[in-house]
């Protein structure tokens, strides 16, 4: 037999292959092998959102109801055209809170102090940490959103406890939030 | 069968890649949707070469499509009432079947029967076989995924970088 290189699978081919991946971040991760694989699986990627910190559950009439999994290691992936989801199992949780997520990325706050705050690519399982989160009374409150992707050396995290009116922003790579008066919030 | 020009007794000679003659009866090559086309056109006199098929992929092939004939004659002979619950058994039987002969097979061999299915457009196999590739990668990291079939990253340093910083991609 000839040498088999799998690189050159036919495209047509690859398409049936990840038609048939039934959890998006199965593509998402084909995405990640090679140039070819990652055109094919860009194109067969269902609209997802990423719930970080809810869970489902069924009631008694079988109707599927979103419910607050603080403490799961996983977090859970919406296909928004078909209603499906998936579960991401994420042991990097072990001992950790996870509450809101931007662009792509969980926000994981420790349970003990000082509270030490990641973000956390569910797909990848990349962490950047983040300035612990001392500063903030109750951190389980904390949401951030990014102004880009958290890689990005511009990109500016900005952490908010709207319930309590406390709000930081840092940059990743720096080591500490800075407080902004929100007198006005 | 419905096609009219296939008729029970007669047989093909394929020729593989490495030159190596097989006989298949008519009525189980129509399951390739190139061989059914060739025989509608009326032009399957002599050997038939594939040329993207080698020997030991087309042998597999040829067992699959046998098998698959075999079932279907079966199921004919039988009578109406208990075609349905028989019917049943029949593909759970084949399911079985289906999943030892992939099972069976190397990477390699996968990868020969997902080509060779391909060129000779026969669904179900191509199907099989790519339900078997998409349950390998299941659950896999990337990096699992490149050494399980020996696929080199050709993204540079900074487009793996750039993947990883956009994981947004994957939601719009």
């Amino acid at each position: 037999m000839e040498q088999v290189q799998w690189y050159d699978l036919p495209v047509e081919i690859l398409h049936i292959i990840f038609h048939k991946l039934k959890d998006p971040s199965d593509i998402y991760r084909c995405g990640l092998v090679c140039v070819l694989w990652k055109s094919v699986a860009k194109t067969l990627l269902p609209h997802c959102l990423l719930l970080s910190n809810v869970d489902v559950f069924k009631d008694e009439t079988g109707r599927s109801h979103p419910k607050a999994s603080l403490n799961k290691q996983s977090c859970v992936l919406l296909n928004t055209q078909t209603s499906e989801t998936h579960e991401i199992s994420l042991p990097e949780l072990e001992g950790r809170w996870f509450c809101s997520s931007s662009f792509g990325w969980l926000l994981t706050i420790g349970f003990k102090t000082p509270h030490k705050l990641c973000l956390l690519n569910p797909f990848t399982s990349d962490q950047i940490e983040l300035p612990s989160a001392r500063e903030f009374i109750r951190p389980d409150h904390l949401r951030v959103i990014t102004s880009s992707s958290p890689l990005d050396p511009k990109c500016l995290v900005l952490a908010a406890r709207g319930y309590y009116g406390e709000l930081a922003f840092c940059r990743p790579v720096v080591t500490y939030f800075v407080s902004v008066a929100t007198s006005s919030l | 069968m419905s096609t009219p020009s296939v008729s029970v007794n007669r047989v093909l000679k394929l020729k593989s890649s490495d030159g190596e003659i097989f006989e298949v009866k008519q009525t189980v090559a129509v399951q390739s949707g190139v061989l059914k086309q060739m025989m509608e056109d009326g032009c399957t006199e002599g050997e038939i070469p594939l040329n993207n098929v080698d020997s030991p992929t087309l042998a597999k092939i040829i067992e699959w499509c046998n098998k698959h004939h075999d079932n279907d004659v079966e199921g004919r002979v039988l009578s109406e009432e208990r075609e349905k619950e028989k019917e049943k058994e029949k593909a759970a039987d084949m399911k079985k079947w289906e999943s030892e002969f992939i099972d069976a097979l190397n990477r390699d061999e996968i990868y020969f029967l997902l080509t060779g299915s391909n060129y000779m457009d026969i669904k179900e196999l191509l199907d099989c076989a790519a339900q078997k590739v998409a349950d390998m990668v299941k659950g896999k990291t990337p990096e699992a995924i490149r050494e399980m079939f020996n696929i080199q990253s050709d993204f540079t340093e900074e487009e793996e970088e750039a993947i990883r910083k956009e994981n947004q991609w994957a939601f719009d």
